[in-house]
């Protein structure tokens, strides 16, 4: 769903803040940010294998509390496998993860153009489709669980 | 009649969805991204779903700020209920 950013002020009388930022400024810097973040990560993780403990990599606590993975657990392994060109590893270390990268990776082509384009931009998921999205999410995390 | 007072600031149109709400779901629930589901914020809650809450860090900083700020807007730019 594209919306403009100006129908998406915050609510309040106009015209007290100090300075006006860019238009384009304030719908890019975040996806550009991920972008440049994303590049930092891969090259940090590129020498750190996080098979192996006292990586000095960040950890899930919900894991680590619990013991239980999250949908997510198992996502800088993926990423390291995937760095370095291991589809099968990739595959084991969270399955759910690497089907939908390339979704991941499509949506996050279209936010970064509309984003440098000045227009906001977020996933066109209606209710039914949050509604199964989380259903997945919650299948996936009980099965990873119970396997 | 409605009566209209001369220097009345227009008031912000509310929310449907409530803060307290969306801060209990972010911070019980975060690593699935429900609390910003629930405010219609449908890419910060995939990116929490995908990354186990920002690490836990993200969606617990997130639901904390839900409960204790009171200019928190759901996706349609609308003021959050208290």
């Amino acid at each position: 769903m594209v919306t403009s950013a100006k129908a998406r002020r915050r609510p309040g009388p106009p015209g007290r803040g100090g300075f006006a930022v860019p238009e384009r400024l304030r719908t890019a810097w975040a996806p550009v940010a991920v972008l440049v973040g994303g590049v930092a990560g891969s090259a940090y993780l590129w020498s750190r294998n996080p098979h192996l403990p006292g990586q000095m990599l960040p950890f899930c606590p919900w894991r680590k509390v619990t013991g239980l993975q999250c949908p997510g657990c198992g996502g800088t392994r993926m990423a390291y496998d995937l760095l370095h060109g291991d589809l099968a590893a990739a595959w084991h270390d969270n399955a759910a993860l690497l089907l939908s990268l390339p979704l991941v990776a499509a949506g996050y082509l279209v936010w970064l153009r509309h984003g440098l384009a000045g227009r906001r931009w977020q996933p066109p998921l209606g209710r039914r489709g949050t509604a199964v999205l989380l259903g997945v999410a919650t299948a996936w995390t009980v099965l990873r669980n119970l396997l | 009649m409605s009566y209209q007072q001369p220097y009345a600031q227009p008031q912000p149109e509310l929310s449907d969805k409530s803060k307290v709400v969306a801060g209990i779901l972010t911070i019980l629930l975060g690593s699935l991204g429900v609390g910003r589901f629930y405010t219609g914020h449908i890419g910060i809650g995939i990116a929490q779903l995908l990354t186990c809450g920002g690490l836990g860090v993200w969606s617990l900083i997130d639901g904390i700020l839900f409960l204790t700020s009171n200019d928190r807007t759901d996706a349609q730019g609308r003021l959050l209920r208290s």
